[in-house]
C-alpha cells in the first residue's frame, strides 16, 4: 500500500497526490445560464426555454422546459408564470422524467388466448378496435359499448374522445375519472350558483382575513397553494376541519378535529351560530339569494350542544370558532376530497356554499365557497368532455342546446343523444346487468382507483371487449385489457388544461414518444378515419383548431372563452381565466391575470340568484361495529405521489420520497391494545376484502381511525362501495374495519407482489 | 354503421394509411414548439442581452434568503430552518438533485418525519436537512486523503471528487449520513451548499426551491456553535446525534411546543442491518490474526529453546495472512488504485496512521518470515533435508525449495537470519500499533456500539483468540491441544458483548418510543431478528472450535490429530471471527436524524 508513498515528494506525482479538479469534479461544475435561469450543470445547459402548465394536479403550475435542440433536456419552475411563482411540488419537477421509462407502451397490444401480449400494427389496433366493437354494437345496440374519460388529458383530447364516442361511434354512455375527485363540486356549484363556477382566483388565498379548510391538506395534496396561504400578510385565522391532524392542520390557528362525517351537521351548527351572531350579510342574502329563510329554520335545529356531541369537537372551540369567522371581513372557504368523497358531499359543499353566501363572503378580494380540484385537467373535464354535460357545459336534454352544439360541429342534430350518460358506477353495474359489453377506458386505472376495487377487477373480466389506452403497459387496468394502445404522455403532445381558478394553460410537445406511441388526440383521428365517421371530424386536424371549436362552443356560456385568440396568446399572458369574451377582450387587449367570479352579485341562475340548498344528515351506512370496529380513512399519502402511482412510480427520486412499503397510521393507545409495534406487518379486514402493510404510529390519527394511503392498491380492497345520490361520486372516506397483527406465514413474497401491483 | 369497415374497407385503407403515417411523422417531431413567444429566450441572442437578463428571474425572491454580506472573520455561512414554515413537500429534495444534475436516484438532502406518541400532544413535524458544514467536520477529520476542504472564508464543507478514492471512512464519520456513496462513481459526494451558485450571488437550489421559504442562509459565529453545542445533551433535533462531535451549524428554528422528548422520527428508531463491508471484515479479521501470530510466537521464542527454524511454516503464516489482510482492503475502495493516497491525512485521519502503520507492518513481516527463510537455509546447510524435521519439516522444506534459486532473497535471508529475534518483535510491535489504529478508526466514530472498550474488547480476542489457535496446529502434544483450547476460549470473548446485546433486545418491538437510546437493546434486536442467521452461524462455529478443542484438551480424541483436529478448528475459529466481524457492522446502531432512510 505504501510502496509508491516514498516517491510522493517527485514533482510529476503531485497532482496526483492531491487532484482539486478532473472529470469528477466537472461532471457537477455549474456553468452561469443566460436565460435567467441561474446557474446550471454544464451537460443541463439550455439553448432555450419555454413554459408548459404541468400535468399532475390541478393547481396548474407554470414549468419551464429546458430545450436544447427543441428537446427537453430538464425543467424548474417557472418564475413568471401567475399560479406558482417559480415554485413546484416534486411531481413537478420529476414531471420530464417519469415520461422515461421501460415500461412504456411502444406499440399496440392485443391479449392472446393464452394471456400473453402480443405487438401488432396501429393498422391492425384500430381495425380491431372498431371491428370488435361494431361487432357488440350490432348484437346489442349501440348503447352496450361506453367509454371512461379523464381528468389528465388536455380539453382538447377530450373533447375530442367525447365527440368521437358519442356523436361519431353513437354510444350513449361515457363519463370519467373526475367521477371520483370532483363530481360532487360540480353538482354543488350547479345546483346552488346556476353554473358549475368555482369563483375564486388564487390571489383569495393572500387576501383573506381567515381561512377555512374543510378535509383539505393543501400541504400535502396541493403544496404550491399552501404556498400561495404563507404568503398572506395579513396574519389570517386558518381554521382545519379535518379528522386527522394532517400538516395543514398543524399550521392552523384552530383545528377541528370532528368526528368522520359529521361535517355536514357542524357546518349547520356554524350557520345557526353565525345567524345567533347577527354576522350575516342582510342585504346580500336580500338581493342575490334565494331561500335563506327556509335555510335559517332547518339550522335551528342544529345547536351548539347538538354539534358539539354529533362533531366530538367542544363548544368553547366551537364557539371560538363561529367568533372568529363572524370577525373576520374576508373569509374564504376551500373544500377538497374530504368533503367531495362523501355520501353526502353534494350537501356538505352546499353547506360551505351556504356559509359563503349567508356572510356575503363571495365576489370579494380573499373570500369565497370555494373547491379545489383534483386532477390537472378536472376542470377541462367539466365543460368539455361530453360526458355529463353536452360539450361545452351544455344540457343532452335541452334541444336548443343539442341544435347549437351540432350546428358549430357541423353535425346532425340526431346524433346528439338526446338523454344523459350512465354515471361511472353505473357503466360498471351495467356491466354485472349485461347492458355494457364494451369499454374503451381513456388514461385512468380502474381496477385500483374504483371504489371496492376487487369488484370493479370482477366487472371489467367479464367484459366482451376491454381496450385501454394507456402510457404505461403495467397498470393494473391495462392487465385486463384485450387492446393496450400505446399513447404518448404529457410533455409529448400538446394541448390545454384548465385549473383550479379556471385558468387555461398550455403544454406542449417538447420530447419525443417512445416507439410508435401516438398523442391520444392521433388515436382518436385514426378510430375516426377507420370507424367511417372521418368526415364528421375534418376541422379536427390539431389541438389547436379544436380549440378553436371549443370557443366556438362556450360562446354565451359562463365559460366564454371567445376572446382567448389562440394558444399563443395564452402562452403569452400565462394562460387564462375563464371567463374571457370578445367583449372582455375589447376593454383588455391583455387580460388582467387574477378574476374572480360573483363581484356584481349575479349568479347563473335564470333570476340571477344564488340558492341555499340543504338537507338533513344522514349516519354513514356501515359504522364500526364489534366485529371491524375501526373506521379507515383514506386520502394522499405524500407530495410525491400520485394517485395509483402509474407515474410517479417512474422517478427514482419520487420513488424515494416516500415509504417504501404500503402502511396504515393508527393511533398509539388502538397500537397498545392491539400490541402492534411501528413498522410492524398488519392487516386490515373490511367485509369485502383484506390489506396487509406496515403499522405507523402516531397520534395525528383519533382513536378507532385508521388512515391508509389510496396509492396503495390494497385500499380499495376494503373500501365501501357506496356514492352521493346527487353527484354519484364514490365515498372513500368511511368504512368500518378489522385490525390485527399479520399472521406469522406473512412471508416477503406477499409484499413484493403487493408492492409491484401497486406500482 | 357497424357493416362500413367491411364494405368499403379498401376504399377506407388510403386515407387511413396517409393518416397514420402523417400523425407518426408528428409525434416524432418536436420543432412545433418553435412557434412559442419565449423562443426569444435564445442563447443565439444573448449578445443583445443586457447584463441585467443575465441575473436569475428568481433573484428577486430568494435575495430576501440570503446574508446581506459576506462572512467576517470567525463567520461562517449556514442552513436556517423554519421548521414551522416546512410542510414536508420535499421539492427541495427534488430541486438540489435536479438543479445540481446528480446522478439518477442521488439525493443530497432528506427530509423526515417526527411524530410523537403521546395521545395528549399530537405532532407531526416534516424537518428537511442537508449538510451542516459543521465546524469540526468529522468527514474532513477521517478523511485519510484530504478529500475535504474548510473554506476558510465561508466555512463551506466540500468535498473533493477527484481527490476522494471511495474508502467511504466520511461515511462512518460524519453522525449525520451526509456523504453519500456511490458504486457507479467509486467515490462519495455530498451538499457543498451550492458553492458555486453562492460564490455567484445566487441562492443554492434548496433555498430557491422552497415554496414556503423555510430554508436560509445565514451566517454564524463558529464561536456562538462551539458554545452551543459544548453541552453533551445538545442535539439539533430529536434522535439526532449529540452536537458536541462535530459542532454543525444549521439551525432549527420552531415557535412550536415540541417538548422534544415526546417526539421521536420513526425512520431514525426502526432499525435496518447495515452494510458489513466485506473488505473490510476480511482485511480486520486478517490482519489481526496475523498480529495475533506474531504476538504468540514472540512469546514461544523468547521461552523456549526450540530449533527456531521449526516456526518457519507459521511465521510464513503470519507474514501472508497480514499481506493478504492488508490487501484486501483495496478491494473496499471505489478507487483502489488512488490507495498511495492513503497517508496524506495522517494529522488527523485514524485510517491514514492504519494505512501507515499496517504497510510498515507488511515489510516488517515480510522481512521477518525471511529471515525464518534465511534460519531453514543455514539449518539445511547443517542437516540435509532427510525427514529430521519431522512431515512439516519435509513438507516446508520442499516448499522453500525453489527460494535458493532466486536472486538476491537467499543472500538477503541468510543476512538478516540472525536478527530473527529482534524483527518478530518488531512485527509484534508495529502489527500491536496497526491493530490500535483499526480500533481507532472505529472508536473515533463515538458510535457507543464501537466504543473503546467494546471495540477493544472484540479486536484483541480476534488477534489473540486466532494466534493462539494458528499456532497450535504448528505444534506437537499437549501444547498445542492447549494453545487450540486457549485460543478458541479467547475468540469467544468477542462475542459476549453481542450476546448480551442479544439477550436485552430479545423482547424489544420493532419500534422503540420509549428507551430508543439503548442502542444495545435495539442492536439486540437486530441480531436476533433480522440478523439471526449470522448470530448462528458465529456461535455455533465457535462452540463447535470449543468443542474439538476440548475434546483434544481432555484426551478424548488422540493428541496426535492436534495437526488435522486443529486445523478444522482454526478454520471453525477463523469463519466464526469473519460472521463476527461483519456483525459488527451489520449490527450498528446509532443515533439518526429524522429523514435516515427507511
Amino acid at each position: 500500500m505504501n510502496h509508491l508513498k516514498k516517491r510522493s515528494g517527485h514533482l510529476a506525482l503531485l497532482p496526483m497526490l492531491h487532484q482539486a479538479s478532473g472529470p469528477l469534479t466537472q461532471q457537477l461544475l455549474l456553468e452561469p445560464s443566460t436565460l435567467g435561469l441561474g446557474a446550471l450543470p454544464i451537460d443541463l445547459v439550455p439553448d432555450a426555454t419555454t413554459t408548459a402548465v404541468c400535468g399532475f394536479c390541478s393547481t396548474g403550475c407554470g414549468l419551464k422546459i429546458h430545450l436544447r435542440d427543441g428537446q427537453a433536456i430538464n425543467l424548474s419552475p417557472s418564475p413568471d408564470y401567475p399560479v406558482n411563482l417559480g415554485m413546484a411540488c416534486p411531481k413537478g419537477w420529476e414531471a420530464l422524467r417519469v415520461l422515461d421509462s421501460s415500461d412504456r407502451a411502444t406499440h399496440p397490444l392485443v391479449r392472446q388466448p393464452d394471456n400473453s401480449m402480443l405487438p401488432v400494427s396501429w393498422r391492425e389496433a384500430i381495425d380491431r378496435l372498431c371491428e370488435n366493437f361494431q361487432a357488440i354494437q350490432a348484437k346489442h345496440g349501440n348503447d352496450s359499448v361506453a367509454f371512461i374519460s379523464t381528468g389528465q388529458m388536455p380539453t382538447e383530447e377530450m373533447a375530442f374522445l367525447g365527440c368521437l364516442a358519442k356523436f361519431g361511434m353513437g354510444m350513449l354512455h361515457g363519463d370519467g375519472n373526475t367521477r371520483q375527485c370532483m363530481a360532487t363540486s360540480v353538482v354543488a356549484y350547479k345546483q346552488s350558483f346556476g353554473f358549475d363556477a368555482p369563483p375564486f382566483t388564487y390571489a383569495d388565498f393572500e387576501e383573506s382575513d381567515c381561512l377555512v379548510f374543510i378535509g383539505a391538506n393543501p400541504c400535502i395534496g396541493h403544496p404550491i397553494l399552501w404556498q400561495r396561504v404563507l404568503r398572506n400578510r395579513n396574519q389570517p385565522e386558518r381554521i382545519v376541519i379535518d379528522p386527522r391532524l394532517t400538516e395543514t392542520a398543524m399550521a392552523a390557528t384552530e383545528h377541528l378535529a370532528l368526528r368522520p362525517k359529521s361535517d355536514l351537521a357542524l357546518l349547520y351548527g356554524i350557520a345557526h351560530g353565525l345567524v345567533q351572531r347577527g354576522a350575516i350579510d342582510r342585504a346580500f342574502i336580500e338581493s342575490h339569494t334565494d331561500g335563506f329563510e327556509q335555510f335559517q329554520e332547518h339550522v335551528r335545529a342544529f345547536t351548539l350542544d347538538r354539534i358539539s356531541e354529533e362533531s366530538g369537537i367542544s363548544s368553547e372551540q366551537l364557539s371560538r370558532t363561529m367568533d372568529k369567522i363572524a370577525s373576520a371581513k374576508r373569509v374564504s372557504f376551500w373544500w377538497t376530497m374530504g368533503v367531495n368523497q362523501s355520501y353526502q358531499g353534494v350537501r356538505t359543499a352546499q353547506a360551505i356554499i351556504n356559509l359563503a353566501i349567508m356572510t356575503g363572503n363571495i365576489g370579494r378580494p380573499g373570500t369565497g365557497a370555494n373547491s379545489i380540484t383534483g386532477q390537472c385537467n378536472a376542470m377541462g373535464s367539466r365543460l368539455f368532455s361530453n360526458t355529463t354535460n353536452l360539450i361545452g357545459h351544455h344540457d343532452f336534454l335541452n334541444s336548443k342546446h343539442r341544435e347549437k352544439v351540432a350546428r358549430i360541429l357541423d353535425i346532425p342534430v340526431e346524433k346528439i343523444p338526446a338523454q344523459n350518460s350512465l354515471a361511472y358506477d353505473q357503466i360498471l353495474s351495467g356491466i354485472e346487468s349485461g347492458a355494457i359489453r364494451g369499454l374503451w377506458i381513456v388514461a385512468t386505472n380502474t381496477a385500483h382507483s374504483w371504489i371496492n376495487s376487487p369488484r370493479a377487477r370482477d366487472l371489467l373480466s367479464r367484459l366482451d371487449y376491454l381496450v385501454v389506452q394507456d402510457m404505461y403497459t403495467t397498470t393494473d387496468t391495462v392487465k385486463q385489457a384485450n387492446l393496450v394502445l400505446p399513447a404518448a404522455g404529457w410533455g409529448e403532445k400538446e394541448g390545454t388544461f384548465i385549473n383550479s381558478e379556471r385558468r387555461i394553460g398550455l403544454f406542449k410537445r417538447v420530447a419525443r414518444a417512445p416507439g410508435q406511441a401516438l398523442s391520444d388526440f392521433s388515436i382518436f383521428r385514426l378510430v375516426a378515419e377507420r370507424w367511417g365517421c372521418g368526415r364528421m371530424f375534418d376541422r379536427w386536424k390539431s389541438p389547436e383548431a379544436v380549440f378553436q371549436i371549443l370557443k366556438e362552443l362556450s360562446q354565451n356560456q359562463a365559460c366564454d372563452i371567445t376572446g382567448i385568440d389562440d394558444y399563443a396568446m395564452l402562452d403569452r399572458c400565462g394562460g387564462i381565466q375563464w371567463p374571457f369574451t370578445t367583449k372582455d377582450r375589447c376593454v383588455h387587449a391583455t387580460p388582467v391575470q387574477e378574476r374572480r367570479l360573483f363581484e356584481d352579485g349575479q349568479f347563473f341562475h335564470g333570476d340571477g340568484r344564488a340558492k341555499f340548498i340543504f338537507a338533513d344528515p344522514a349516519p354513514m351506512p356501515e359504522p364500526v361495529d364489534v366485529e371491524y370496529p375501526f373506521l379507515l380513512l383514506t386520502g394522499r399519502g405524500s407530495v410525491s405521489q400520485w394517485h395509483t402511482e402509474t407515474r410517479t412510480s417512474k422517478s427514482p427520486i419520487l420513488r424515494k420520497l416516500y415509504p417504501r412499503d404500503p402502511y396504515v397510521e393508527l393511533h398509539p393507545i388502538d397500537a397498545e391494545g392491539l400490541s402492534i409495534s411501528s413498522h410492524q406487518w398488519v392487516t386490515l379486514t373490511s367485509r369485502r376484502g383484506t390489506a396487509t402493510v406496515r403499522s405507523v404510529i402516531t397520534s395525528t390519527v383519533q382513536q378507532g381511525q385508521l388512515f391508509m394511503p389510496m396509492h396503495n392498491i390494497q385500499t380499495n380492497n376494503l373500501t365501501l362501495e357506496h356514492v352521493d345520490p346527487e353527484s354519484r361520486q364514490p365515498s372513500y372516506k368511511d368504512c368500518a374495519v378489522h385490525l390485527r397483527i399479520a399472521e406469522k406465514s406473512f412471508s416477503v413474497d406477499t409484499t413484493m407482489r403487493s408492492k409491484s401491483r401497486s406500482s | 354503421m357497424s357493416s362500413t369497415l367491411t364494405t368499403s374497407s379498401d376504399r377506407l385503407d388510403k386515407p387511413f394509411d396517409g393518416l397514420l403515417t402523417s400523425v407518426l411523422s408528428e409525434q416524432q417531431d418536436v420543432s412545433a414548439v418553435e412557434r412559442f413567444a419565449q423562443w426569444h429566450d435564445r442563447t443565439a441572442s444573448a449578445s443583445e442581452h443586457t447584463s441585467a437578463s443575465q441575473t436569475p428571474t428568481l433573484a428577486r425572491l430568494y435575495s430576501s434568503l440570503m446574508p446581506a454580506t459576506p462572512p467576517a472573520a470567525g463567520q461562517q455561512y449556514a442552513f436556517e430552518v423554519d421548521l414551522d414554515a416546512c410542510s414536508g413537500c420535499k421539492a427541495c429534495v427534488v430541486a438540489c438533485h435536479n438543479l445540481n444534475g446528480l446522478e439518477t436516484d442521488e439525493t443530497w438532502r432528506k427530509v423526515g418525519w417526527l411524530t410523537s406518541h403521546d395521545s395528549g400532544l399530537p405532532i407531526v413535524q416534516h424537518v428537511t436537512t442537508a449538510c451542516h458544514h459543521c465546524v469540526e467536520p468529522g468527514c474532513l477529520n477521517g478523511c485519510p486523503v484530504k478529500a475535504y476542504e474548510k473554506d476558510p472564508l465561508t466555512g463551506i464543507v466540500r468535498h473533493l471528487d477527484d481527490q476522494c478514492f471511495g474508502c467511504q471512512y466520511c461515511t462512518m464519520m460524519c453522525p449525520y449520513e451526509v456523504p453519500q456513496y456511490s458504486s457507479t462513481l467509486g467515490i462519495v459526494r455530498k451538499c457543498d451548499m451550492c458553492s458555486q451558485r453562492i460564490n455567484n450571488g445566487e441562492a443554492p437550489a434548496c433555498v430557491q426551491a422552497c415554496p414556503n421559504k423555510a430554508i436560509r442562509i445565514t451566517l454564524v459565529e463558529s464561536m456562538n456553535v462551539r458554545i452551543l453545542c459544548e453541552s453533551s445533551t445538545t442535539t439539533l433535533l430529536p434522535t439526532a446525534p449529540p452536537s458536541h462531535i462535530t459542532l454543525p451549524t444549521t439551525t432549527f428554528l420552531t415557535i412550536r411546543d415540541h417538548r422534544t422528548n415526546h417526539l421521536v422520527s420513526h425512520e431514525a428508531i426502526i432499525d435496518h442491518p447495515h452494510e458489513g463491508h466485506w473488505p473490510l471484515v476480511g482485511m480486520l479479521v486478517l490482519t489481526q490474526a496475523s498480529v495475533g501470530i506474531w504476538c504468540v510466537l514472540n512469546v514461544l521464542l523468547w521461552s523456549s529453546n526450540r530449533p527456531w527454524n521449526e516456526f518457519l511454516g507459521i511465521a510464513l503464516l503470519a507474514a501472508s495472512l497480514g499481506i493478504v489482510g492488508v490487501h484486501l482492503a483495496l478491494a473496499h475502495l471505489g478507487r483502489p488504485w488512488l490507495a498511495f493516497r492513503a497517508f496524506l491525512g495522517w494529522r488527523t485521519s485514524w485510517l491514514s496512521r492504519e494505512a501507515i502503520a499496517f504497510g510498515i507492518f507488511m515489510a516488517v513481516a515480510g522481512l521477518t518470515a525471511t529471515a525464518f527463510v534465511g534460519l531453514r537455509l543455514r539449518s539445511q546447510a547443517v542437516f540435509p533435508a532427510s525427514g529430521v524435521a519431522g512431515l512439516q519439516g519435509v513438507s516446508m522444506d520442499q516448499a522453500i525449495a525453489w527460494i535458493p534459486s532466486l536472486p538476491m532473497i537467499p543472500t538477503l535471508a541468510e543476512c538478516i537470519a540472525p536478527y530473527t529475534r529482534l524483527l518478530v518483535l518488531l512485527s509484534t510491535i508495529v502489527g500491536l500499533v496497526a491493530v490500535a489504529c483499526s480500533g481507532m478508526i472505529y472508536i473515533a466514530t463515538r458510535r457507543s456500539l464501537w466504543s473503546g472498550s467494546r471495540t477493544g474488547l472484540e479486536f484483541v480476542a480476534t488477534m489473540l483468540g486466532l494466534g493462539l489457535a494458528s499456532v497450535a496446529i504448528n505444534e506437537q502434544g499437549a501444547l498445542g491441544a492447549n494453545l487450540l483450547l486457549a485460543g478458541s476460549i479467547v475468540s469467544g470473548v468477542g462475542l459476549g458483548a453481542k450476546f448480551l446485546d442479544r439477550e436485552r433486545g430479545r423482547r424489544l418491538p420493532r419500534s422503540n418510543p420509549i428507551d430508543w437510546q439503548d442502542f444495545s437493546k435495539r442492536s439486540g434486536r437486530l441480531l436476533h431478528a433480522e440478523l439471526s442467521h449470522a448470530w448462528n452461524a458465529t456461535w455455533m462455529s465457535w462452540l463447535g472450535a470449543v468443542l474439538v478443542s476440548l475434546m483434544l484438551f481432555l484426551g478424548i480424541a488422540p493428541i496426535t490429530l492436534v495437526p488435522t483436529l486443529g486445523g478444522i478448528t482454526v478454520v471453525m475459529l477463523f469463519f466464526s471471527q469473519i460472521i463476527n466481524r461483519w456483525l459488527y457492522f451489520a449490527s450498528i446502531v446509532t443515533y439518526r436524524m429524522p429523514g435516515a432512510s427507511t
